[in-house]
């Protein structure tokens, strides 16, 4: 019995560890805390199992639970209110042309960017297309409106932009 | 709200991106705390039928002190005398009581001081 759990949470843990984890540095900004988030996300999942009551999703729910966790512990450090200091720009910036890069310097570059974009973006962005998760489903793990997240996405993805430009020009250009 | 183009390009490459990795030994490091958790669930649940045992064998003991006197003490080999007076009773109930809280607390108090020591 106590093995049969142990190895039912151990494969739970390595379905959904990259995601929860993900969600976690998305908020913290920080390797090692986003891994203590995510160990405890974990955790708490597990003791509040009863809770799950089937009506979204367990991916959802378990999501909704890193994203608090990560939340709470941005505001024990005090970083929730720190906004990001770079301007949004004013106009639509058009995507970059990746085609000199391969797959996975590409991917490296998006992490990239998503580190660098203020939580709530970064989070969305990850939640919306990262999992493909629907708005209903991100407004449900993430706490806020849908048309609050239609504003992140929309200031993400024009960050995202800036932040690949630059980056490519300093790969590109030194 | 912003240009097609811009949504389709980050869908296309997310898509491509997969999530973070985890650090190493992430797996491993979880399961120790998992078994430390699970540990702890049985210690104390251990220790709530524990004290339900003693907080029903302390009033058990107080009641037949109450009621039962004479009987008791022949049970433990003093010499049987009539009923005592009422506070005098009353007062052997409260000390079996208390002593049974006693006996049942201080080693938990210990424990419990020296866990936050430890934290």
């Amino acid at each position: 019995m106590a093995n049969g759990q142990e190895d039912a949470f151990r494969q739970l843990v390595q379905h959904y560890q990259r995601m929860v984890y993900s969600i976690a540095l998305s908020v913290v900004k920080d390797n090692f805390i986003a891994e203590e988030v995510a160990q405890d996300a974990f955790l708490k999942a597990y003791q509040h199992i009863r809770s799950f009551d089937h009506r979204s999703a367990f991916s959802t729910w378990l999501y909704r639970i890193v994203t608090n966790e990560a939340l709470m512990r941005l505001r024990k450090m005090g970083q929730d209110k720190l906004s990001f200091t770079d301007a949004l720009p004013e106009e639509d910036v058009a995507m970059p042309d990746l085609t000199g890069l391969d797959a996975t310097e590409t991917a490296q570059l998006i992490q990239e960017g998503l580190k660098a974009l203020p939580y709530k973006e970064s989070l969305v962005l990850r939640l919306y297309y990262l999992e493909e998760t629907n708005m209903q489903a991100v407004s449900e793990i993430t706490g806020w409106t849908t048309s609050n997240i239609k504003v992140l996405l929309h200031r993400g993805r024009k960050r995202m932009a800036q932040l690949l430009h630059s980056k490519i020009q300093q790969l590109y250009h030194g | 709200m912003d240009n097609k183009p811009t949504q389709d390009w980050l869908q296309t490459h997310m898509q491509m991106t997969d999530a973070e990795q985890v650090p190493v030994h992430f797996t491993e490091k979880l399961m120790v705390r998992w078994k430390e958790m699970e540990q702890l669930r049985k210690q104390q649940q251990r220790d709530k039928l524990l004290s339900l045992v003693f907080f029903g064998l302390a009033i058990g003991l107080s009641i037949l002190c109450m009621y039962r006197t004479p009987d008791l003490k022949a049970l433990i080999g003093g010499p049987s005398v009539l009923y005592d007076e009422e506070i005098q009773t009353l007062f052997q109930c409260l000390f079996v009581f208390v002593v049974l809280v006693l006996i049942h607390f201080i080693p938990r108090l210990r424990k419990g001081r020296q866990m936050q020591e430890v934290n």
